[in-house]
Formats: C-alpha cells, structure tokens, sequence
C-alpha cells in the first residue's frame, strides 16, 4: 500500500529537520519553532505532494501497475490505454416512447427543450413534436415530427412522442407510468410511458475499464471468449451490459456438431447478449390473416424485431384477448456463414422469422384480415452487433458468429413486508423499483434467483423491515423450441435444461409492475 | 546554544521583543515564542501534523464563559504545550529554554475583555511573562 501525503509529509519533516540541524548548528528546527514552521512545514508539504504525483504517475504509467493500483488517476488510465486501442465507454441515455393525451382541438407542440419527470427521473423529448388533430400525412425530420393524434376516447386524443433520460442511466421505467412535466398546457390531460425506458448505462468507472484491459489490450479481431465479450463493450452503437461465449464442444453449442459424421468442426460461436436490464416491450399494430375458422395467424418481421421472445399481449379494438399464443419458428439460410439451418440455430438471433396464431371469437366471422395489437417483446441490438461481428474487418475467417438474445427468466413474485409501529415505510413503489433492479443488475449465467435475493433487496431499500416468509416466486420462460414454459418455487428459480438452454445462457428480468409488494405495521 | 527567528515584533509583547542580536533569539525569549506559536496552532491544522491545542475552538458546547473558565481553557491548553515542548526540546539545549511550569491567571479588564497572564518558568528558575488579551468573548461575567 502507497504511502497517503500525510506519510509522506511526517518522514520528509523529519528528514528535513535532521538535515537543517546538521547543516546548521545554531539553528534550533524542533517543532514550534518559527524556523521550524516558516521551513521545514511547507518544503515538506510541497516534497510530499510531488512525491506523490510522481508516485502516481509512475504507478499509472506501467500496464501491469496500474492493474493492481489503488487509487487509478482516471486521465493517466485513459492516456495509457489509449496506447492499446482500449478506451473508455460512454455513458448513454435510456430511450423511450412517452403518450400525449390531450383535449386539444388544435395543433399540440412538444418543445424539444420541454422537462418531464416520471419517478424522479428527468427526461426530455429527443426532438420538437407536433400533434395534428386533423387527418395529415405524418412529417419526420430530424428537427422536428408532425404526428397524427388518435381518439382514445369521446374528449381526449393521444399521440406518441419519444424521450430520452437527461443523464446517462441504467434505470429502468416500464410501461404506463405518469410523468409530470413543465408545459404547464391545460389541454394535456395526462402524461405516461409508452414503452419501457432502457438501453442506457452509466459512464465507465476507471476500474471497470481497467478491468476490461485486462482482456481487450489484444488484437483488433475477435479471438477467445474473454475478448469478444470485451470487444463488444468496447463497441459504442449497442450497450452491451453483459455477454457469454458458448463455442467448441460445448452443450449449448447447438450449430458445432451438423455434418453427417456428427463431428465437431470447431469455429462456431454462439454470443448471447444482454444489452438491456429488461427486455423492451413495445405495442404496434400488425395485420392478421385469418387461416381457418377462429384462427388467426400474425408474421413478426424479424426485420423490425430480430431475435425477438415473443408476444407477452394480444389486443383487439384497444381491448385485450385472453388466448393462448402458439410461436411458429423459422429461419432465414444466411450462406456460407454463419451456418444457420434449423429454427433452434436461429432462435433470438437475427435470422428468426417468428408467427404467433392464436385463436379468438372477437372478430367478426365475415372478415378474413384485421389489425391487432400485439406487444411485442424482444432485447435490442442484435441485429448491430450480429453486423458488426460480420463486419469483413472484425471477422475472423476462422470464426462463424451468432449473437443470441440471452434467454430471458422473466420472474414476478409476491412478498409480504412487515415493519414496526412508528416507523415510516417507504412506498411500495419504491420497494419495487429496488428489488426489480436487484433482480435486474444481474449478470447473465446465475445459476440461480433465490428467495434470499429478495430479501436481501427488500432489507437495502427499508432497513427496517422484516420480510414474512415465504416469498413466491414465479417465472416464465421463452424457450429455444418457442414454447413458454412456467415455473414457481418458495425458494429458488432457475433455469430449466433442455437443448440450447440453461442457467449459462439465461438471465433473470423483473418489471417493476410485477412485483407486488404488501406492507403491513405490526405491533 | 541555537537559535530561533524573532517573530513577536509586537509592541504588547514588549518582553518577548527584547532581542540582543537583531533577528534571532535565544533563551527565555525563545520559549516564550515557541510556547505562543504552539498554543495558537490548531490541533486539527492538517499540514502542521497534529501538534497544537484547541484554545481557538474553546468550549464548543456554548459561547458564553466566565473569567475562571477562560483561565482554565487556557491552563489545560497550556498543559498540552508544556507536553510538546518536554518532548520536542533538545536534551543539550540551555536550561532557560527548557519549561519547567505555566501559571496562568485571568483578569476582566471590560465588558467581553479578557487579559490573560502566562507566567512561563523556565528550568534555570527564570521567569518571563506573557499577557494575552482575549477578546470578543460574548457576555464573560
């Protein structure tokens, strides 16, 4: 351990009170003496403190020694890494979709500079927007977007506009969340999400990018498991929070064995990604085609949603359809490579194609097309990351990449809280923003959600609880053939092992809106 | 014998100034302001590594303080530079610039004015002393 200044000042005092003393024998150097504090104090303050910076730099200036640094100087680091090509990633914004509902009868305007606040969260509104109540052809510029208002209901019409967070954040809000903002218009009669806000993280702290110098000073080329997960956070167009390699010889490694022989032939690499907390849900309108009596069937253009999970809603006419939803896989032969040639080698990649059919009686039985509304759940990037690893710079030829969606554990559960009378609980909001985000901070590959997590989180956001046991937990997961599968447990969740899944691939997702919190006083 | 920088130049301290060799000084005179330098050197004063009283920060519990209590503010302070200089002091330095003992005394000389006398005894059995105006203590009685 390095000494701190005040060390350093105490020997270099003494060191320079022996040396006086010795040069000059008249002089009296004890302490309290003004020859003492005029000299002697200053010099050694100002020798401690370039002993220091020295000390500092030296540290910073070797790769190993910094590596193993105490207190990394953050300019120093990002002036050495910039030697190898490794540097620092930028925080970004979340990004999200927010509903206008207004009375207005005339042109609404969304200033680009409006301040709208959900949770505590400030956001602003990624460019001006302009809703038009009459019927218009919708108008997308970079400065500004005319959007065409909707009836929600007999006074009140809604339109959609998006926002980013105005700091760099990982936070997450979901769907359906009021936000209050600073336009002070009586005619908007209410603000909420529109989509879950995710896709940002933080800026880089000095010791995670230290961290992943570690593996990313290397070639500009994908190679082993620890570079290509390093490499992808180096790139900045995807936020990738967290990645795991499954290649050669492994069970998850479903493309590696498909010759006739059943050998091997090595350079197949599954990359699954987690490039957001949760996934994103979004709810658009797609046409459906009839195919037979009540039963209708809907493509998911895997150009708009690749890799998507699946379909977590299904609504007709703004109402929403209780019906059991069956996923039709396919695949799209992507050539040479990466070698693709079965709906469970493309699923939550790129080159899934996806149906869902469902059957409902809320049609009328004459009409053979109709819109729905699905909401469609998927993780973004895929496609990005799948191009950049294709990319004919970054490739290796020796390489045949697929970038998975990791398979998403997406758990709500139920917990009771109990705390004493006279202290103050915070709102049940709150508590399940944090046991959400402890659920969400996750890495990919945890073998298991226990019970204990829950409480663990519940104890950090309201220290002065008592979690009444058991919890219940419950899961659902989007499985590598399309099925859904369902589990519960008082204790633990984990992943189910099947062909192309386990704990290694998969990664635990909570919405806040599903967790449901019941605070009680006891006495 | 070795010497130290004269720095009380203050007329009030008409003793302390009494110099026989210009900017130097030596003896009584040196304890006297190395005692006074001590005393009015914050504890917590982060670059002067800890030596120092807290007489500048008083009884931080209340503002309001009678004669003896400043007295005795300044004899417990006083305490702490008689340790530091026992400790700090060179065993072959003369006898007067060595302490042997601070007696202190207070005086009200006005509404909020206090003169404080430190009597600094040296080991030679000399005696020289100080009087340290104290101001600006609100309501002393």
């Amino acid at each position: 351990m390095v000494d701190t200044i005040k060390e350093k000042q105490e020997r270099i005092a003494t060191e320079l009170q022996a040396l006086l003393s010795e040069t000059y024998p008249a002089g009296d150097f004890a302490v309290g003496t003004v020859n003492y504090d005029l000299l002697v104090v200053p010099a050694s303050l100002l020798y401690a403190t370039h002993e220091f910076k020295i000390d500092t730099v030296r540290d910073n200036l070797s790769l190993s020694q910094v590596l193993s640094t105490y207190y990394p100087d953050p300019t120093l680091v990002d002036n050495l890494l910039s030697n190898f090509g490794v540097v620092r990633g930028p925080g970004v914004s979340s990004v999200g979709l927010i509903n206008v509902f207004t009375s207005a009868t005339q042109n609404l305007y969304i200033p680009s500079t409006a301040e709208i606040e959900c949770n505590g969260i400030r956001l602003s509104p990624t460019k001006s927007f302009v809703g038009v109540p009459g019927t218009i052809t919708e108008q997308d510029t970079s400065e500004v977007s005319y959007l065409q208002m909707r009836d929600y209901d007999a006074l009140t019409k809604v339109f959609t506009i998006s926002a980013a967070t105005v700091e760099a954040a990982t936070t997450v809000l979901s769907v359906g969340q009021i936000c209050t903002s600073s336009l002070n218009n009586a005619q908007i009669t209410k603000l909420e999400t529109g989509s879950t806000f995710t896709g940002g993280k933080v800026e880089e702290t000095t010791l995670e990018l230290l961290d992943r110098a570690r593996t990313g000073v290397n070639a500009r080329v994908v190679t082993g498991r620890d570079n290509i997960r390093s490499f992808l956070q180096t790139q900045t167009a995807v936020n990738v929070v967290d990645s795991a390699v499954f290649g050669m010889g492994d069970d998850l490694q479903l493309r590696d064995a498909v010759n006739s022989a059943g050998i091997s032939a090595g350079g197949r690499v599954d990359v699954y990604i987690k490039t957001a907390p949760v996934p994103v849900e979004v709810k658009q309108l797609f046409t459906g085609t009839r195919v037979s009596g009540n039963i209708w069937d809907i493509e998911i253009p895997s150009d708009v949603f690749p890799g998507a999970y699946g379909c977590s809603r299904v609504g007709y006419a703004d109402i929403p359809l209780d019906v059991g939803i069956t996923y039709t896989l396919g695949y799209t032969a992507a050539g040479p490579w990466p070698l693709v040639s079965s709906a469970l080698h493309a699923r939550y990649s790129k080159y899934q194609t996806m149906h869902i059919g469902f059957e409902t009686t809320a049609v009328d039985s004459a009409v053979s097309t109709a819109s729905f509304e699905v909401t469609v759940f998927y993780m973004p990037g895929v496609e990005t990351l799948q191009d950049f690893l294709n990319g004919a710079g970054v490739r290796s030829h020796a390489f045949d990449h697929v970038v998975k969606a990791v398979i998403p554990v997406i758990v709500d559960l139920d917990v009771d809280i109990e705390y004493s009378a006279g202290v103050t609980p915070p709102t049940a909001g709150s508590l399940r923003q944090s046991i959400s985000d402890i659920i969400n901070l996750k890495a990919v590959g945890v073998e298991a959600l226990f019970a204990s997590d829950i409480v663990y989180a519940t104890r950090l956001a309201f220290v002065d609880s008592t979690v009444r046991m058991p919890v219940n937990l419950r899961a659902r997961i989007y499985m590598p053939d399309g099925t859904v599968t369902y589990t519960s447990s008082q204790n633990h969740i984990k992943a189910p092992v099947a062909p192309g899944i386990s704990f290694r691939n998969t990664a635990f997702f909570c919405f806040p809106h599903s967790v449901n919190v019941s605070l009680s006083e006891v006495s | 014998m070795s010497s130290d920088l004269n720095i009380l130049g203050d007329p009030q301290q008409v003793q302390a100034a009494l110099r026989t060799d210009g900017t130097a000084i030596s003896g009584a005179q040196k304890l006297v302001q190395r005692a006074l330098v001590l005393l009015y050197t914050d504890v917590e004063d982060p670059i002067r590594l800890g030596v120092g009283t807290d007489i500048n920060r008083g009884d931080q519990s209340r503002n309001v303080y009678d004669t003896e209590e400043i007295r005795t503010l300044f004899a417990i302070a006083l305490g702490k530079v008689k340790d530091i200089l026992l400790v700090t002091t060179a065993l072959d330095a003369p006898d007067d610039e060595k302490i042997r003992e601070f007696q202190t005394e207070a005086e009200l000389i006005g509404r909020g004015e206090l003169s404080v006398t430190i009597t600094v005894q040296t080991q030679a059995d000399t005696a020289f002393v100080v009087q340290v105006p104290v101001t600006t203590v609100s309501e002393v009685v």
